[in-house]
């Protein structure tokens, strides 16, 4: 079932939680609400949910309108960021809770629960533990519980609140995949909130990033992150080294750091600030024509594939850098903490006087 | 298992903690209940017997135990009630409120008799009404269980109040998202969640209306068979010296009260503990 959203806006007091949110959701989609906290990704959620009533605008399930349909009557299967299972009862009794509820002449017999409990308990993998109490399982099962107690009124819609994020990061990532797979076989249209940017990205078909109660972007992860829409979405996406200096027409300097580089993006008194993903650099011993950025090593943090080195500017103003080589350059490199090196970046974001993101920028 | 098992702790001193505890509830619990027992084993079977099936003790017990039943239901609900709206609610003078439950305990009970008393008496402010649409509530069962259930409302109130505390809002929204009706997740979520502390909360009521005296003999009226409770029997039998008959009347109370409230810990423990996952 497609949901979609119209011109939604929702104040608390003085606060703006959302302001004019639009949001097409198609059939079957996996979407995550992106944002830093206070964002209104969970308001949001909430007044699709039907949890929350907003102070305008409509949300459309199907074409049809929802807006003022009781929670009740939604058929939203609902996961709680603290799962909120029912402490009170076995977890088998958490799931048919829904299915108990139902009126009489909806409700199915004993026997047919009993066995929509075991289906369900089955696909989140839990049917050996039905007779326990939720206060007996661990962050990740509760979790698991959360969803197949939501699942089993057949919802037309699954809204899943920061669903991983009471839980340690490996148990995260195996349940998030889990959540992926989880999707292709049920394929409900569903909506998960997250202030976690690799789950986001790991996770969904499309990506809402949401800042200060307004969407910024909406599209699918690869386009997010390789054409943000604003400099918000830039920043938010991934940690960023932010150079700050003055262009003169043919190259950027900051000190005694100094990038020859084309751009139209700088401000008329000169000033440009650059953006440098970490990933988007390599580092050697020795400057060339194009790039003399000096700076000392600082720490290393060496995980996976991936090194990831602290980086202090030498002699120009910045904040300290952060640069990820690949194990293979880094043993290349041959260096030592304190060491002074030199960071070439291949590819630089410039950030406009209005504070927009300009073009995309090689040093040359 | 080890008899003691006691875990590290940063604050030293369990020895001497628990030693404290044992000697203090000898002294003050388990000492005078010897003496009642001690008393009671002077007399035999047949006397003990005689004693608590005598028409006026039985007469007493009913008196005693409908009036502490009728006290502690009222309680169970009234508390309830009480808690809830103090827990849910924010209003001007709920702190007030919160204050007020705890009136009854620390109000004399003879005061509170006197006042109840004069209060539902035929001619007073409230006991005028009820005699309006024929209804004496002074010197009669009905009385003693007003009395009671002043006495004992804020072991109800102070039982449910911190688990409502901890009852948090987003699992009634899960209820609500899983289509119960506002009914249905009042029962089914709320009251199932409470019903463990709400039965300590209502056993606790119990025994203690049936122990009250001070607050009772004022409203009650007294007469022998009809609003005679079992606490002023035995006050009786001891003005008359009969040490004994009161030591057997008094063990009654003792061992229903214990009963229940041994009772209602182990329905306690045994549901609580699944709930948490011991």
């Amino acid at each position: 079932m497609s949901i979609r959203v119209e011109q939604i806006q929702k104040r608390f007091g003085d606060f703006t939680a959302l302001d004019d949110i639009n949001l097409d959701v198609q059939e079957g989609q996996l979407v995550g609400l992106l944002g830093p906290s206070g964002s209104g990704k969970t308001t949001l959620l909430r007044i699709i949910a039907g949890l929350e009533k907003a102070d305008q605008g409509k949300v459309l399930f199907h074409g049809k309108d929802v807006t003022n349909l009781d929670v009740r009557k939604r058929k939203v299967g609902f996961v709680f960021q603290q799962y909120a299972l029912f402490r009170h009862l076995t977890v088998a009794d958490n799931v048919a809770f829904g299915l108990r509820m139902l009126p009489r002449k909806e409700r199915p017999a004993r026997s047919a629960i009993r066995q929509r409990v075991n289906e369900l308990l089955d696909l989140v993998q839990l049917g050996h533990l039905a007779g326990r109490y939720p206060a007996q399982l661990s962050g990740g099962q509760k979790q698991r519980v959360a969803l197949a107690r939501a699942l089993a009124l057949k919802p037309d819609v699954l809204l899943l609140d920061e669903p991983f994020g009471a839980l340690d990061a490996k148990v995260r990532k195996e349940l998030r995949r889990w959540l992926r797979h989880l999707h292709e076989q049920i394929s409900v249209t569903s909506i998960f909130v997250t202030h976690d940017q690799e789950e986001a990205m790991e996770v969904s078909d499309q990506v809402v990033v949401m800042s200060q109660g307004r969407i910024e972007q909406m599209a699918s992860p690869l386009t997010v992150y390789e054409q943000p829409a604003s400099r918000f979405v830039f920043d938010f996406l991934g940690h960023i080294n932010a150079l700050k200096g003055h262009y003169d027409g043919r190259s950027w300097q900051a000190g005694n750091a100094q990038l020859r580089l084309t751009t139209e993006g700088a401000c008329p008194d000169g000033e440009l600030t650059l953006y440098l993903r970490p990933h988007e650099a390599d580092l050697s011993k020795t400057p060339s024509d194009s790039a003399n950025l000096p700076v000392k090593l600082g720490a290393r943090s060496v995980f996976g594939g991936t090194v990831t080195l602290e980086l202090e500017a030498l002699g120009w103003p910045a904040e300290v850098m952060e640069v990820e080589l690949s194990r293979d350059a880094w043993q290349a490199l041959n260096a030592q903490p304190g060491d002074t090196l030199f960071v070439h970046p291949r590819q630089l974001q410039t950030v406009t006087c209005d504070g927009n993101l300009g073009p995309r920028v090689t040093p040359a | 298992m080890p008899l003691l098992r006691t875990q590290h702790s940063v604050l030293p001193g369990f020895t001497l903690s628990f030693a404290l505890s044992v000697l203090f509830i000898c002294l003050v619990i388990l000492v005078p209940l010897s003496g009642l027992a001690i008393h009671v084993s002077q007399m035999s079977w047949a006397q003990y017997w005689g004693v608590i099936t005598d028409p006026r003790s039985l007469a007493s017990f009913r008196v005693t135990l409908l009036a502490a039943a009728g006290a502690s239901g009222i309680n169970a609900v009234v508390g309830l009630l009480l808690a809830w709206v103090i827990t849910r609610y924010r209003f001007p003078g709920r702190r007030l409120m919160d204050a007020l439950v705890d009136l009854p305990f620390a109000l004399p009970t003879a005061v509170a008799g006197l006042t109840l008393s004069a209060l539902f008496a035929a001619n007073g402010w409230l006991g005028q009404w009820f005699e309006a649409i024929g209804i004496s509530v002074a010197y009669t069962p009905l009385g003693i269980m007003i009395a009671m259930s002043f006495t004992s409302l804020p072991f109800v109130v102070r039982a449910v109040q911190p688990v409502l505390e901890d009852l948090t809002p987003d699992v009634e929204e899960a209820a609500a998202t899983l289509g119960a009706t506002p009914m249905a997740t009042f029962t089914r979520v709320i009251l199932a969640q409470l019903m463990p502390a709400l039965l300590t909360g209502t056993a606790l009521a119990f025994t203690r209306s049936l122990g009250e005296y001070g607050a009772v003999i004022f409203i009650a009226g007294n007469m022998p068979f009809e609003t005679e409770i079992l606490s002023l029997l035995v006050n009786i039998r001891l003005d008359e010296f009969d040490y004994a008959a009161a030591s057997a009347l008094a063990s009654v109370i003792l061992i229903a009260s214990l009963v229940l409230l041994f009772g209602i810990q182990l329905v306690q423990s045994r549901l609580t503990r699944r709930w948490k996952g011991h």
